[in-house]
């Protein structure tokens, strides 16, 4: 956002409805967002805590086992030797044995933590940040922010000295948060799954985050309240920040939090005056609003003009619809009425078609009367050609019969 | 505030306002979405133009609620405040009428004013009651 900052109103802690100052927004809030960044570094970091789970590396292999090879009616599996007990001859090692180690044992080796980039991190924790401050985020997420005033919600220095639990909630409850902690207390439920048995029985929804500078008190006060928890703004942490990965978790900023907020990050130019060597993440695209970018002036004024798409309508059937025959074949309605005509008596079209039909039919007579009437028909003329043969063919074969007639006497 | 197609990018797969189905398109129970349906259009969350109708019940007072969004500055950080709700008159003719006003003769999303009078038209028959069949 290269636009000017917006400017963010401190709300008095011991009454939030009047506003006690305003500040600009620090520039770490308006780092650009990035999902991807955040959830990648929630993943690695998240496994940073993880205790090292194994079985025992002995685990079955606890016995002197050895195979009885072949040769002695049963299955090459290592066995447990001795006797005098159920043990003896059992099998033992494989994992299929029963008494077996597993497969592929489980070890204490494993890689269980993960190294993430000190860089990605605080871009991470800039991104986290920068989604706290916008509403449809911090809704998306999850959080109840109809009743609060405004994002980023900025309290009166006053709150990090409250020392009752009470008196926190009260303020919190002024503050707009009533329907988050609400929200809170009613989604506690049994955790499923093993982890009940596992100390971790209760399960419910995160609440607001309260970041303070210098605690007072706050952190006691706040932490009995079901969902709220309290972080020191030069220790901040993206599980915290962005919890299960996902970013815009609601966010409560002391003054004297949001304004070190400045202290610690800085600014793009001067780089993050408390953390060596870093500055704030740059937005691939500064200004990634793209239907503004696509309809400002500089972009309109040098396109060509919309192409004209020729789009098929509702492929039609010639055969049955009778207009689109007309525009294929000009003529064809004419024609057919006509011919609907021909065949009604009394039309001209009728004495038309029966006039041709007559000369048609006296023509014919005529060409039957000429050639097919006499001696020099086809067929005639046809026959005659093979008369001749027919009757060299005949005699021939008279006289072959002849022969043999004589051949056989 | 960002970019509507950035938060779009953000939210589109991770809100909690999201519903899905089976053999069903996504939908979305956000408010400001004429819809419900989980796309960029619609959204409520993330376009600088919001456009939300719905059917509101306090007490046994049914009205109709047209949702838009605040185009002041100042507004956009206060999420309370943020998006405007206006009563929708249930009269026959000026309740489309007043949609017509609102919607596309002030450039509210003209492009949605005919579904919102479609919408209109479902939450007024909702409205009925049906007669009971006394047995």
């Amino acid at each position: 956002m290269a636009t000017a900052r917006p400017v963010v109103s401190i709300y008095n802690f011991e009454n939030p409805s009047e506003k006690t100052g305003t500040m600009p927004m620090p520039v770490v809030l308006q780092s650009p967002l990035r999902p991807d960044l955040v959830r990648e570094v929630h993943r690695d970091m998240a496994k940073n805590k993880r205790q090292a789970y194994a079985v025992k590396p002995k685990a079955g292999y606890d016995t002197a086992a050895a195979s009885w090879c072949t040769g002695r009616a049963v299955a090459r599996i290592p066995r447990a030797p001795g006797g005098g007990t159920h043990r003896a001859g059992q099998a033992a090692f494989g994992n299929q044995a029963r008494g077996g180690g597993m497969f592929n044992p489980t070890t204490v080796w494993r890689r269980w933590h993960r190294r993430v980039n000190v860089t990605k991190k605080r871009h991470a924790v800039a991104c986290a940040l920068a989604a706290s401050a916008l509403p449809p985020l911090v809704m998306a997420r999850g959080h109840k922010i109809n009743q609060v005033a405004e994002l980023p919600l900025v309290v009166s220095d006053g709150i990090q000295s409250l020392t009752k639990t009470k008196q926190a909630k009260e303020t919190l409850k002024k503050l707009g948060c009533g329907e988050e902690l609400q929200k809170v207390i009613d989604s506690k439920s049994i955790r499923a799954g093993q982890g009940k048995a596992r100390n971790r029985r209760y399960v419910k929804r995160l609440g607001p985050l309260v970041i303070y500078n210098e605690d007072n008190g706050i952190t006691r006060a706040m932490r009995n309240i079901p969902g709220v928890e309290c972080a020191h703004v030069d220790r901040l942490n993206l599980l915290r920040l962005a919890p299960g990965g996902s970013f815009g978790r609601f966010v409560i900023f002391t003054e004297g939090a949001f304004k070190k907020l400045s202290d610690i990050y800085g600014t793009l130019k001067s780089g993050a005056p408390k953390k060596k060597g870093y500055t704030l993440p740059r937005a691939a695209m500064v200004n990634a609003d793209l239907s503004r970018i696509i309809n400002s002036t500089e972009v309109q004024s040098v396109l060509r003009p919309k192409m004209e798409r020729y789009t098929h309508g509702i492929k039609r059937n010639a055969l049955k619809s009778k207009e689109l025959m007309e525009e294929l074949n000009p003529g064809s309605t004419e024609r057919k009425a006509v011919q609907q005509k021909a065949s009604q008596k009394g039309t001209p079209e009728f004495d038309a078609v029966q006039k041709k039909k007559k000369a048609r039919i006296e023509e014919s007579k005529k060409y039957n009367k000429e050639h097919k009437k006499g001696d020099e028909t086809f067929y005639k003329t046809l026959m005659k050609a093979f008369e001749a043969k027919a009757a060299a063919d005949a005699a021939k074969k008279a006289a072959e019969k002849a022969d043999d007639e004589e051949d056989e006497e | 505030m960002a970019a509507p197609d950035l938060l779009w990018q953000c939210v589109k797969n991770q809100s909690c306002f999201i519903r899905k189905q089976k053999n069903f398109p996504v939908m979305t129970a956000e408010p400001g979405n004429l819809c419900g349906l989980n796309n960029f259009q619609f959204s409520g969350l993330a376009s600088k133009k919001v456009l939300g109708l719905d059917s509101k019940k306090v007490g046994k007072k049914e009205s109709i609620v047209l949702t838009t969004r605040s185009k002041r500055e100042s507004r956009q950080y206060r999420p309370g405040v943020v998006l405007v709700t206006t009563g929708i008159k249930k009269g026959k003719k000026q309740g489309p009428e007043q949609l017509k006003k609102i919607i596309g003769a002030t450039w509210n999303r003209p492009e949605l004013l005919e579904m919102a009078l479609k919408k209109y038209k479902k939450i007024k028959t909702s409205f009925k009651k049906n007669k009971t069949v006394k047995k």
